[in-house]
């Protein structure tokens, strides 16, 4: 004896989930992220214009500064240039012939510009009093 | 002084020099504006004193540096600034005023404070006949309709203010 389908065969077997669907299509949520990037890259790109411009312009405001700027400053490096010359021959009063010419001495033996001195002789501040 | 207690040396040293210019320099004034009215006023300097601004800036090219032999120069330069940043305050003090304390208040940003820019610039044009123009481009900035970086509300606020007094004042 064999155990036979009942008659009629079987029920169908459930093999599919039975959950309700939640939210939209994914395509639908792929081409609205794809819509809200494009609407932020298309800012960017834009913004991106501006703040060069903006940039610019700030540039060009410096330029237009910039000669005043350095003619004023300019004219206090030449002021103390001069002081120093000045300070120089005071100093060189009180000295021996010798050491006068050493003082005098050229700092540079490039003669094809003017240089400011950035090295002067002279007493260190400690030292005075 | 505590500074100069502990450090050898004991002495302040201070990078300055008391001496004038020798009287053969002919004197000038300095400008002595702060740098938010010197940015306010700068391209109205720059369209005013361009020719000024190159022949100094090319003298100091071929000068090397120039600083001895420039020194004409540089004084039309700070000259003409002078009687830019006087006209201004002759003509448009209040809106000039608007403007560099609207820059003061903004870090310097020229896109916060279109409101009171527009203002000064009408009032320089219609007064001094100087124009704010960025070289290289059609579309200047500053006239740009729609902003991305927009003026700063109180900016706006106050420019809206300072029309409604001007129109009290004058009626």
């Amino acid at each position: 004896m064999q155990d036979l389908p009942p008659i009629g065969g079987y029920e169908p077997i459930q093999w599919k989930r039975n959950l309700p669907t939640r939210g939209y299509r994914p395509s639908i949520y792929f081409w609205g992220i794809v819509g809200i990037m494009s609407f932020g890259f298309y800012r960017v790109y834009h913004m991106n214009d501006e703040q060069r411009e903006l940039t610019r312009e700030r540039n060009w405001a410096r330029f237009h500064l910039q000669p005043l700027l350095t003619a004023e400053d300019d004219r206090n490096l030449v002021r103390r240039y001069l002081a120093e010359l000045e300070r120089q021959n005071l100093v060189k009063e009180n000295l021996t012939p010798e050491a006068r010419d050493k003082f005098e001495k050229e700092l540079y033996n490039d003669k094809s510009k003017f240089r400011f001195p950035r090295y002067t002789a002279g007493t260190s501040p400690s030292e005075s009093s | 002084m505590l500074n100069s207690d502990i450090f050898v040396g004991g002495k302040q040293w201070e990078n300055t020099e008391e001496n004038k210019l020798p009287n053969n320099i002919p004197e000038v004034d300095e400008v002595g504006a702060t740098s938010a009215p010197l940015l306010s006023a700068s391209y109205y300097i720059g369209d005013k004193c361009k020719p000024f601004n190159d022949d100094f800036m090319q003298c100091k090219n071929e000068n090397n540096g120039g600083e001895l032999n420039c020194l004409k120069e540089g004084r039309r330069v700070t000259r003409c600034a002078i009687s830019v940043l006087k006209d201004i305050n002759k003509y448009c003090f209040d809106e000039f005023k608007l403007h560099y304390d609207c820059l003061e208040q903004n870090n310097q940003y020229f896109n916060r404070c279109r409101s009171s820019e527009h203002l000064l610039s009408k009032c320089v044009l219609t007064n001094l006949n100087l124009k704010k123009v960025v070289p290289g481009v059609k579309d200047q900035i500053q006239d740009k309709q729609y902003p991305i970086y927009k003026t700063d509300s109180n900016d706006i606020k106050q420019v809206q203010q300072f029309l409604k007094s001007k129109e009290t004042n004058s009626n």
